[in-house]
């Protein structure tokens, strides 16, 4: 089936910013300008205080684990040679919670992690959370973009 | 609130559900219409308003329906809110029926279920939900329930045992309702053993995509009468989205935020409720409804379970005497129908197979819709015998 070879690649107009962070190794997430908030997912406008205007910036990385699951099925093709799959819940201590992927040495509710973001193979930008000294992608080789792994090298 | 004073639900109608379907959910919700319509002794053309929730009948909608069954109503809703549907259309009825908007609207959840239909629906279910949670392993909602789940079992001590006995006494009222497509008993065995799909969520944790349809009629209680249909009365009703939304995990729900209104209009209370009808998407939801709604404190369904039976004939609380989607699978938004038609059937008919002994009052639940990480969608209805 198209589509099942790479993970699932559909993502907003917002999601490029998170893809050039990535792309640029940075960790940036979007902020409101009028309350600072700091908002995720991306969406148009600040939840809180409704305005409009939200920039881009660097904010820091580092959160800890609310939860996690170790996944072993999927709607997706692609998904089906690399279970187990591990995935938390991430609460970030600028305040967003994400969905990363989830080093399989943080598996503990409380684990510091720091989030990373990386292309998987479907080309857009996912985010991987692991002890902070340790690299982000070190158990998901299998899932990011082949170029990603040789520019780190 | 005012209440919903002599306004009635009739012919609870349940279309046998299918594993896969080559019909279109266009069928089901036209095939449950004729259903409930025999049953009452009605022309479609007495039908002046109709609710549907689908997530199916696109790039159809209620509009369309309306040509296909050939019938002109004044008054058409939509209900966009999945498992949270059912409770909110009996309300939204209610109220029209009461407000003399409409004089009889037809409530229907259906939905059919292809090789594709159920991934095409994950995958495009929330702009939330594709930039940010599907790509990570494309599991759908098992990957947020499964995070849901392990936090709940750790904040509160729940142990897998306490899912288990939810998914087991749901299974033997299944076996005694006679309908479900899981129509074998299950163990604790069986169900500890079961493989893991996203841990903790393990097989008999998770619902089996299917096609159905279930609905009902809403008149007044004169209408009902002359047509001499039994009906139950809707005695409250309460929805709320999007609630504790700064709690970083799931772990209550906007029922919490109403159930107080809900039993001081109904002049009930929990110990009231001869049934209970939860939203079983996984069975940590329903534990969280036994809690949110009053039947015991907040982090106490683990103990609950564990002391009172849940069967239809166990003398604790019956709860999803039909069996739930757990052992009926999930229609689509006709799961979320599935409570509040099993609620208006175990308070209307007589001599079913899985008859709660003397029911007069229950309660179904809703919750729906996974935008991120967790369903913003809840509602609740307290229903009781007609004629009382
Ligand atoms: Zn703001």
């Amino acid at each position: 089936m198209t589509g099942n070879t790479i993970p699932p690649a559909a993502r907003s107009r917002l999601w490029q910013q998170v893809n050039e962070a990535a792309a640029e190794g940075l960790f940036r997430l979007q902020v409101c300008t009028r309350c600072d908030k700091v908002q995720y997912p991306p969406q148009e406008f600040c939840s809180r205080c409704l305005c409009d205007e939200l920039s881009w910036e660097a904010v820091s990385p580092m959160g800890k684990v609310l939860s996690w699951t170790r996944s072993r099925a999927s709607t997706s093709e692609f998904f089906r040679d690399k279970f187990p799959l591990n995935i938390g819940l991430v609460k970030l201590d600028c305040g967003p919670v994400m969905v990363t992927y989830l080093a399989a040495s943080c598996l503990h509710t409380g684990s510091r992690v720091q989030v990373t973001g990386k292309q998987d193979k479907s080309g857009q930008a996912v985010f991987f959370a692991a002890p902070p000294d340790k690299d982000p992608v070190a158990d998901f080789n299998n899932i990011v973009m082949e170029e990603v792994k040789h520019e780190r090298k | 609130m005012q209440p919903y004073n002599d306004v009635a639900l009739v012919v609870p109608t349940s279309l046998p559900y299918e594993r896969r379907s080559e019909r279109s959910a266009a069928w089901f919700t036209g095939a449950v219409f004729a259903g409930m319509l025999d049953r009452a002794g009605l022309e479609k053309h007495d039908i002046d308003g109709l609710a549907i929730a689908s997530f199916t009948l696109a790039p159809d909608s209620v509009v369309s329906m309306t040509e296909y069954l050939d019938i002109s109503p004044g008054w058409l809703e939509q209900i966009p809110m999945g498992g949270a549907s059912g409770p909110v259309a009996a309300r939204r009825a209610a109220r029209a029926v009461q407000a003399g908007d409409a004089d009889i609207v037809a409530c229907i959840g259906g939905d059919t279920a292809s090789a594709d239909t159920f991934t095409d629906l994950v995958r495009n279910f929330s702009r939330f939900s594709s930039d940010a949670a599907f790509p990570y392993g494309a599991g759908g909602p098992n990957t947020v329930f499964a995070m849901i789940t392990r936090h709940y079992m750790e904040k509160y001590g729940a142990e897998r045992e306490d899912f288990g006995r939810v998914c087991i006494a749901q299974r033997e009222n299944a076996l005694a309702a006679g309908t479900a497509v899981f129509n074998k008993p299950l163990s604790m065995e069986d169900y500890l053993s079961a493989r893991p799909i996203s841990e903790p969520l393990h097989l008999f944790d998770c619902v089996m995509p299917v096609a159905g349809a279930e609905g009902f009629l809403v008149m007044t209680v004169a209408r009902a009468e002359a047509l001499q249909l039994p009906y139950a009365h809707i005695l409250a009703a309460g929805e709320r989205h999007n609630a504790w939304s700064d709690d970083d995990v799931h772990f209550r729900g906007g029922w919490s935020l109403y159930r107080e209104q809900m039993y001081e209009q109904a002049e009930l209370g929990p110990g009231d409720m001869d049934f209970l009808q939860t939203y079983d998407d996984y069975p940590v939801i329903s534990m969280i409804q036994m809690e949110d709604l009053g039947f015991c404190e907040k982090g106490g369904a683990a103990e609950f379970v564990r002391t009172r039976p849940l069967t239809w004939n166990g003398g604790g609380l019956p709860h999803n005497t039909c069996g739930g989607q757990l052992s009926a699978g999930q229609a689509g938004a006709a799961g979320g129908f599935l409570g509040t038609v099993e609620a208006i059937r175990q308070l209307t008919e007589t001599g079913l197979s899985n008859q709660v002994a003397g029911a007069r009052h229950g309660m179904a639940s809703g919750y729906g819709m996974v935008n991120y990480d967790r369903c913003l969608c809840t509602s609740a209805v307290i229903l009781g015998r007609g004629g009382e």
